[in-house]
């Protein structure tokens, strides 16, 4: 398995963050809340969460909101949005180094520092990425040369508890066979992460 | 009746309970039971390549449009593909005016994923001279009206219109750097594979809705979408949050989705006939 390193408490000024890294794609994720959110975005019966990915270098475009709309559905279904009703949380992504991993460290990351802000929240999660060679061989977390010489990349998150799948993430055409063994091999990694 | 209607919008989401512990949904389908599909090509005339599908209510129009353009620099032996979605506020009440909201986005975004995923049109044929001159197809798929499966529908237009699509000849002189497009449409586009995509929304762990409405999806929690190339390889999953699935369900829905793939490739092909 590759080199995961977590950090807790990073940042001094928010509620809660983290620093995630696999190998060399490193991540800081930052929560603040709950808190105050526009009367546009209050919900009566739960809490509304704002995410945004900031990349390395560049403005956000059409790819990073995509992360963030994976993101806060992920996230949406593991909080218990219902114990605090017209709060936000506010959830910021830094990209700080980039391997090619950055879904599943985002995710990983995000959920180090809900945990580390003590938001309440129903499971963890943990994400994992695996990509399918041409010779149909599945790598779990590849490094960025080998996810370019791919023809599949795969990302899951399993929830924390009964280990089923919240999200999947997918680029690149493959054999619907591949698709279950990817789980499979994905499932065992997510356990130690 | 309208004390039925008065049900509906007050308490929704035991209305729509009712219907689904009797194993239908409003619209008198079961669970697993798709709406009727439409697809027509060559729709719009002033387009280089068009369709519009209608799934049940979901309206959908895609418009190919070519352009010539100065390939890549990192890539300069292919052409552009760009798939654009546009929501506009007539579709659904949800919909407001202004910059493209999250789903325009994530859809565009999964469009252009599923393009190069599946290889559905190789690039190194839109160029027209290496370094200098290419096409550039920009695809424009509008939604009329939203009642749920943006994805399915928008997909299969996008790829009926590019198998629809015909670009005139192109002549370059090299030396006088000229280039003269002829005003006949003659070279039809050639489409590698034509993917199909499958939505099953999650209403609980056991309770699986297949191509859902608009209703369905606000009532549910989450969708995946499933992407076949063609009937065993797996273009793109996508399930972003919701209801957690185990691996049988995967399961499941693929082969939901296999036969999903027969069916609407039996549609596009009767479309292309007429």
């Amino acid at each position: 398995m590759a080199q995961h390193k977590g950090e807790l408490n990073f940042l001094s000024r928010s509620d809660g963050s983290a620093l995630y890294s696999i190998d060399d794609t490193v991540i800081l994720a930052s929560v603040h809340g709950p808190s105050d959110v526009k009367v546009s975005n209050r919900k009566h019966d739960g809490l509304h969460l704002d995410v945004c990915f900031s990349p390395r270098t560049g403005s956000s475009n059409i790819g990073e909101k995509t992360i963030e709309a994976i993101i806060t559905h992920t996230i949406k279904q593991c909080l218990l949005a219902h114990l605090h009703p017209r709060a936000g949380v506010t959830l910021t992504i830094q990209e700080m180094q980039s391997g090619g991993l950055d879904l599943s460290v985002s995710i990983n990351a995000s959920c180090l520092a809900l945990l580390d802000a003590g938001i309440q929240m129903s499971t963890t999660f943990a994400a994992v990425t695996c990509c399918l060679t041409s010779d149909d061989v599945c790598i779990v977390e590849p490094s960025e040369i080998e996810l370019k010489e791919s023809k599949a990349v795969l990302t899951y998150v399993f929830d924390g508890t009964k280990m089923d799948v919240i999200t999947t993430h997918q680029e690149g055409a493959f054999d619907c066979k591949q698709l279950l063994k990817c789980l499979a091999k994905c499932k065992t990694v997510a356990k130690d992460v | 009746m309208t004390a039925l209607n008065a049900w509906k919008v007050i308490e929704p989401d035991s209305f729509y309970r009712s219907f689904i512990e009797k194993q239908q949904r409003p619209d008198e389908r079961k669970w697993l039971e798709a709406r009727p599909v439409t697809l027509k090509v060559s729709s719009i005339t002033t387009a280089d390549g068009s369709a519009t599908v209608r799934l049940g209510n979901t309206t959908v129009v895609c418009g190919v449009k070519a352009e010539i353009s100065v390939p890549d620099l990192r890539e300069p032996n292919k052409g552009f593909i760009i798939p654009n979605i546009e929501l506009h506020p007539c579709c659904s009440p949800t919909v407001k005016t202004g910059p493209p909201g999250e789903k325009a986005m994530v859809t565009s975004q999964f469009l252009a994923k599923v393009i190069e995923s599946c290889n559905v049109i190789d690039k190194k044929t839109l160029c027209i001279v290496p370094n200098k001159l290419s096409w550039c197809l920009y695809c424009d798929v509008i939604c009329l009206d939203y009642d749920g499966n943006l994805g399915d529908a928008s997909l299969l237009a996008l790829v009926a219109a590019l198998q629809d699509t015909t670009l005139p000849k192109v002549e370059f002189d090299e030396e006088t750097e000229k280039i003269v497009v002829e005003n006949e449409k003659t070279e039809k586009l050639k489409v590698l594979s034509r993917p199909i995509s499958t939505t099953i929304t999650l209403y609980s762990s056991d309770i699986h809705l297949l191509d859902p409405t608009a209703e369905d999806e606000s009532e549910g929690n989450g969708e995946i979408t499933l992407v076949l190339k063609d009937s065993n390889t797996l273009g793109l999953t996508h399930k972003s949050g919701g209801q957690m699935v185990t691996p049988d369900n995967l399961q499941k829905f693929m082969d939901l989705a296999k036969k999903r793939v027969k069916e609407l490739t039996k549609i596009m092909n009767k479309a292309f006939k007429t």
